[in-house]
C-alpha cells in the first residue's frame, strides 16, 4: 500500500482501485498560503521589534544554474534563520502548446529542444512515448545504443555540476569571503584522500576549485569535452542528438565506433575516483568544522525516480508490461518516502503523479477548480485510477499575470506524488537502486546494491583500486546531494561500460538483434503513450495523446519542475523552498551588509537546478541586477540603521 | 541562440518568440556598426560561434582579413556550402545507393535527410573537437541551421519531396556509374604479377586466381586508354622476370598445414 493521501486502495491481488463510496475522490479543499511577511504589518512589527536583522534577500537570477531561476527569501540575520522562501521559474516557452496539432514524428526532435543540457534525454523519453503509441519497440542494439548515449551524457552532466556550478561555492575565494575562519583551518588540515586526488591540504584543494583558474575547474571543463566526444559518436551532435528515431536509433555502429567510445569511457574510471575523493574530503571537512552543515538544504528524503537504461531484452514499449521492464532497468524505478522505498512499480509511480497550478501562471483546466467533473482518463491503459490532475488529463493554459507570493508567482507547476513534494536527481537513482537490492534487477558486472549502500567495482586504471561504496546518508541535505552526485560519475561509467561490452557482443553475434531500428507506420486511430525515463537531473516523463495521426495533447514533466515547484494547494512548499527554509545561516558576517547568502545558494545549487525545461519569455522587464545576489533590503524599512 | 526563432517561434507559438533579426529589424547596427550576425543552428556549434567571434576580433586588431558575411548575416566561409557537399555519405548518393531504414550506412535522403539543400558545416567540422556530426553518426539532417526550421522541414523522418526526382535520377545514372567503378576496381585490386601468373597467393577465402575473360577484355581496353600518350606499364610488367623468392615456403618444402609459433618452434 504505497499511497497514504490518494484515494487509491489495493485488492487481494494487488490491483489498484479507487476507494469505494467516496463521492469526489480527488477533491481537496485548498489550504491558503501564509500571508507574505511584507503584506502583514503586524507580523513585520513584531519581527522588527524582536531584532533588527530581518531583511528581504532576493536572488534574481540565481547564477550558476542553467536557465532562469529567481529566489525570494526573508531572513533573520540575528537568529540565523530563513523565515520565508519562494522559488520562481521566470520563463515560459510553450513547448507543450507548440507540439499540439503536430505529426507525432515531430515530437522527438522538437521536445529535445526543451533543454540545452539534456536534449538526448528528452529525445529518448519522447521516443518511448511515441513507441508506446505506435506499438513498436527497438531491437536490442537500438536500446543499447540509447543506453550508451545517455550514460555518456551523464559523464558530462554530473561533472559539470560538481566542477562548474556547485564547486565554486566551496572554492578559495568563496570560503575566504564568507567564512575566513574555515579557510584558516583548511590551511592546516590534511586531506585524507590525497592518494586519489593528490592534494595535501584542504586549502590547496579549495584553491583549485576556483572558477576559471583552478586546476579542478579546468580539468572538469576538459573532461566534459571528452564525454561529449563519446556522445556525438552515437548522437551525431550535442546537445540535441540527430539519431533518435521511433523504434530505435539511426546510428551506424561498427567496432571502430565502439573502440572510440571505449577510449573515452575508460578515462572516467580514474577521473570518477578523483572527483569522489575530492567531494568526500570537502564534505567531511565541513562537517568536522561545524556539524550544522548537515542541515544546510535539509528536507525529508522524499524522492521519485522513473528509472532508465532499459534492458535490451526486456523493454517492449507496452504500458501493460511497464512494471516488468521497468524493474529490469539498470536504474530501476522507485519512490522513496522518508528515506524508505515504497514502490518500484512504474504503474504506481505514474498513477501517483498530479500537477497543481494554484500558485503558477496557468489556468486550472478541470473546470470548476476541484477536478470532480467528468475528465478524459479516469484510468490508465492498464486500469489503474488516474487523478484529474494527472498529466494525461492536464491541459497547458498559460495565464501571465503579476507576481504575488500569496497567489501566483512561478511558471513552474507544483507536481506532487501522493500529494507529497518530491526531489529527484542522480541521488534518487542510486538511492532507489541501493534499497531495491538485486532481487528483480537485471544485474550489472560492476554495480552491487546491498540494501543500504551501493558498491561499484570498476576495472583498475592508474589510481588505487579501492572499494567504491556509497552509503545511504543518515541526514539528507545539500552536502549529501553533492556527495551522491560525485559517486554517480563512477556509476555512470560502470553502466556505459556494461552497455559497451553488450554492444560488442551484439555486433559479434549479428542477426536481427544487432539491427538499429524497427520499421513503423504512423497509426491513424486514437493512441496514448508515455515515456518514463529519468534525466541527468532526475524524473522525466512525456505524456502523449494522438488521434488521426496528429498530437492531441503533449505533456512534459521535468525534474526541475518537481524541485523548483511553488507551494501546493495543501499548504506545502516545493523542495527548493523547503530546503532553503530549513537552512541555518552559518556564514560569518559581522554586519548585515556583508551577508552574501552562501548557505542559501549552496542549498539551492545542490539540487542542480536546470530551468529551461522546467517552464518550457519573460513576463515583464525583470531587472537583472547584481551578478551573484540581489539584496533588495526593503522589508525592514525605517529600522534599517 | 536559435538564430531564426527556431522551435519557440514555430507554428503554435503563443509567446510571440521571434528571431533577433525580426526583433531588431533591418536598421539595427551594433556599437561596431554591423547589423545582426547570425551563427545558425539548433543549437549552433560552439566552435562555429567562437570562430566567428575570433574572426571579428582578429580583424579589429588588423591581424586578419575582413570576415565575409552573407545576405542574412551568416559567416559565409562557414555556411555558404551545403552540408551534403562535404558529407561522408554523399558518395552513396552519387552512386545511387540509399539507406532503406534507420541504421543503414548509405545516403540518408530517403529516411528524411535534407542535407543536399541545407547550408551547414557540421560534417566537415564535427560536432566537437572534430568528432561526430549528424550524418557522420547516421543522423538525417533536419535543416536546423536554416531560417525555415522546423516547419519547412517537418514531418521529420519523411523523405523530402524533391528527393523523389533527384534521388530517382541518381539511382539511374548513379547505378551506371557505380557499375563502371566496380569494374575498374576489379583490375585495381590485383598486383600486375598476379595477372601474369594467373595466381593470387592469398590464404584468405574468396581470392580468385584467374580473371574472367570479360574482365581481361575490359582491363585490356582500360589500360590502352590509361597509358595512351605515356609509358605503358602493362607491357613493362609483362617483360619482368618472375622473382625467384616467390612462394618461398612451398619452394623449401615447408608443410603449409603446420604452423610455428613466434620463436620458430614447431607446434
Amino acid at each position: 500500500m504505497c499511497f497514504k493521501n490518494l484515494p487509491i486502495e489495493f485488492d487481494a491481488q494487488g490491483n489498484a482501485t479507487l476507494k469505494r463510496n467516496v463521492a469526489d475522490p480527488y477533491h481537496y479543499v485548498e489550504t491558503p498560503a501564509p500571508t507574505p511577511i511584507e503584506d502583514d504589518p503586524e507580523r513585520m512589527r513584531q519581527l522588527v521589534e524582536r531584532n533588527g536583522g530581518v531583511r528581504r534577500v532576493d536572488f534574481d537570477p540565481v547564477t550558476r544554474v542553467a536557465g532562469a531561476l529567481a529566489f525570494h527569501t526573508v531572513v533573520d540575520l540575528d537568529q540565523r534563520e530563513v523565515l520565508e522562501t519562494a522559488s520562481m521559474a521566470t520563463l515560459f516557452r510553450g513547448y507543450e502548446v507548440i507540439l499540439k496539432g503536430r505529426d507525432p514524428r515531430d515530437a522527438i526532435f522538437i521536445s529535445s529542444r526543451a533543454c540545452g543540457v539534456c536534449g538526448g534525454v528528452h529525445a529518448t523519453c519522447s521516443a518511448l512515448a511515441v513507441e508506446m503509441a505506435f506499438d513498436i519497440s527497438p531491437p536490442p542494439m537500438g536500446v543499447v545504443a540509447r543506453n550508451l548515449l545517455l550514460s555518456v551524457e551523464y559523464l558530462y552532466d554530473n561533472p559539470i555540476h560538481l566542477g562548474l556550478l556547485a564547486g565554486p561555492d566551496f572554492s578559495e575565494p568563496a570560503v575566504r569571503e564568507t567564512n575566513p575562519e574555515i579557510w584558516e583551518r583548511a590551511e592546516r588540515t590534511r586531506a585524507p584522500g590525497r592518494a586519489l586526488h593528490g592534494y595535501e591540504f584542504m586549502s590547496q584543494l579549495m584553491t583549485d576549485l576556483t572558477p576559471l583558474t583552478g586546476k579542478i575547474y579546468l580539468e572538469c571543463l576538459h573532461m566534459t569535452r571528452v564525454a561529449r566526444e563519446a556522445y556525438v559518436l552515437i548522437g551525431g551532435k550535442y546537445p540535441h542528438p540527430q539519431t533518435v528515431v521511433p523504434g530505435g536509433v539511426s546510428t551506424t555502429i561498427d567496432t571502430s565506433d565502439l573502440n572510440e567510445i571505449m577510449m573515452r569511457v575508460v578515462r572516467f574510471f580514474d577521473y570518477g575516483r578523483k572527483v569522489m575523493a575530492i567531494w568526500n574530503d570537502l564534505i567531511d571537512f565541513f562537517y568536522e568544522v561545524n556539524p550544522k552543515y548537515r542541515d544546510v538544504g535539509t528536507r525529508p528524503a522524499n524522492m521519485i525516480e522513473p528509472g532508465q537504461w532499459d534492458d535490451p531484452f526486456a523493454y517492449d514499449a507496452r504500458f501493460k508490461s511497464a512494471d516488468d521492464w521497468g524493474r529490469q532497468r539498470w536504474a530501476p524505478p522507485g519512490v522513496i518516502v522518508d528515506g524508505e522505498l515504497v514502490t518500484t512499480s512504474l504503474h504506481m509511480l505514474n498513477a501517483g503523479v498530479e500537477e497543481f497550478v494554484e500558485h503558477s501562471f496557468y489556468e486550472e483546466w478541470t473546470g470548476n477548480g476541484h477536478g470532480n467533473d467528468y475528465y478524459k482518463f479516469p484510468t490508465d491503459p492498464a486500469g489503474n485510477p488516474l487523478s484529474p490532475y494527472h498529466p494525461w488529463n492536464k491541459e497547458t493554459i498559460p495565464k501571465p499575470q503579476g507576481t504575488s507570493w500569496k497567489e501566483k508567482y512561478s511558471w513552474s507547476t507544483a507536481p506532487r506524488w501522493d500529494r507529497l513534494a518530491m526531489e529527484t536527481g542522480a541521488y534518487s537513482r542510486i538511492w532507489a537502486l541501493a534499497q531495491s537490492g538485486d532481487k528483480d534487477w537485471r544485474g550489472s558486472n560492476y554495480i552491487h546494491p546491498t540494501g543500504h549502500s551501493l558498491q561499484i567495482h570498476l576495472p583498475k586504471a592508474e589510481l588505487p583500486n579501492d572499494l567504491i561504496e556509497w552509503h545511504i546518508p543518515e541526514t539528507w541535505g545539500a552536502f549529501e546531494r553533492n556527495r551522491a552526485r560525485a559517486h554517480c560519475i563512477l556509476y555512470n561509467a560502470a553502466i556505459a561500460y556494461d552497455n559497451l561490452l553488450l554492444a560488442y557482443d551484439l555486433l559479434r553475434k549479428g542477426g536481427p538483434d544487432a539491427k538499429m531500428s524497427t520499421p513503423y507506420k504512423v497509426p491513424k486511430d486514437f493512441r496514448m503513450g508515455v515515456g518514463l525515463w529519468g534525466a541527468g537531473r532526475g524524473y522525466l516523463t512525456h505524456h502523449l495523446e494522438m488521434d488521426k495521426g496528429v498530437i492531441e495533447n503533449y505533456q512534459i514533466l521535468t525534474p526541475s519542475t518537481w524541485m523548483a515547484s511553488p507551494r501546493d494547494p495543501f499548504g506545502n512548499p516545493g523542495p527548493y523552498e523547503e530546503a532553503v527554509a530549513a537552512t541555518p545561516l552559518l556564514e560569518n558576517y559581522e554586519k548585515p551588509e556583508d551577508f552574501k547568502g552562501i548557505d542559501i545558494l549552496r542549498a539551492i545549487r545542490s539540487f542542480d537546478p536546470c530551468m529551461p525545461c522546467t517552464t518550457h519569455i519573460h513576463t515583464d522587464d525583470r531587472t537583472i541586477s547584481r551578478e551573484i545576489i540581489t539584496c533588495a533590503c526593503g522589508s525592514e524599512g525605517p529600522h534599517e540603521h | 541562440m536559435r538564430t531564426w526563432g527556431g522551435i519557440p517561434a514555430a507554428a503554435g507559438n503563443i509567446t510571440g518568440s521571434m528571431s533577433l533579426t525580426d526583433f531588431l529589424g533591418k536598421d539595427y547596427r551594433s556599437a561596431l556598426g554591423v547589423p545582426v550576425v547570425n551563427v545558425p543552428g539548433c543549437s549552433p556549434l560552439g566552435d562555429n560561434f567562437t570562430e566567428t567571434v575570433a574572426a571579428v576580433l582578429l580583424f579589429l586588431q588588423n591581424l586578419a582579413p575582413l570576415p565575409k558575411f552573407d545576405e542574412l548575416g551568416r559567416p559565409a566561409w562557414l555556411f555558404e556550402e551545403t552540408v551534403h557537399r562535404h558529407c561522408p555519405k554523399a558518395g552513396y548518393y552519387e552512386e545511387g545507393v540509399f539507406a532503406e531504414e534507420p541504421g543503414d550506412n548509405q545516403c540518408l535522403v530517403e529516411i528524411g535527410c535534407w542535407g543536399p539543400v541545407v547550408q551547414c558545416n557540421i560534417v566537415e567540422r564535427g560536432a566537437i573537437n572534430h568528432v561526430g556530426g549528424c550524418m557522420v553518426a547516421g543522423g538525417a539532417c533536419i535543416g536546423c541551421t536554416m531560417p525555415g526550421f522546423p516547419d519547412k522541414y517537418s514531418p521529420f523522418y519523411k523523405s523530402p519531396p524533391g528527393s523523389a526526382i533527384s534521388g530517382g535520377l541518381s539511382k539511374v545514372y548513379g547505378g551506371g556509374i557505380r557499375r563502371l567503378r566496380r569494374m575498374s576496381m576489379k583490375t585495381g585490386n590485383r598486383e600486375p604479377l598476379w595477372d601474369k601468373t594467373d595466381e593470387v597467393p592469398s590464404g584468405w577465402e574468396g581470392a580468385k586466381d584467374k580473371r574472367a575473360p570479360v574482365d581481361k577484355v575490359n582491363a585490356y581496353f582500360y589500360k590502352k586508354l590509361q597509358y595512351r600518350g605515356s609509358v605503358n606499364h602493362a607491357e613493362r610488367n609483362k617483360k619482368q622476370p618472375l622473382p625467384s623468392s616467390r612462394d618461398i615456403l612451398r619452394q623449401k618444402g615447408v608443410h603449409a598445414q603446420r604452423s610455428t609459433n613466434v620463436r620458430g618452434e614447431r607446434v
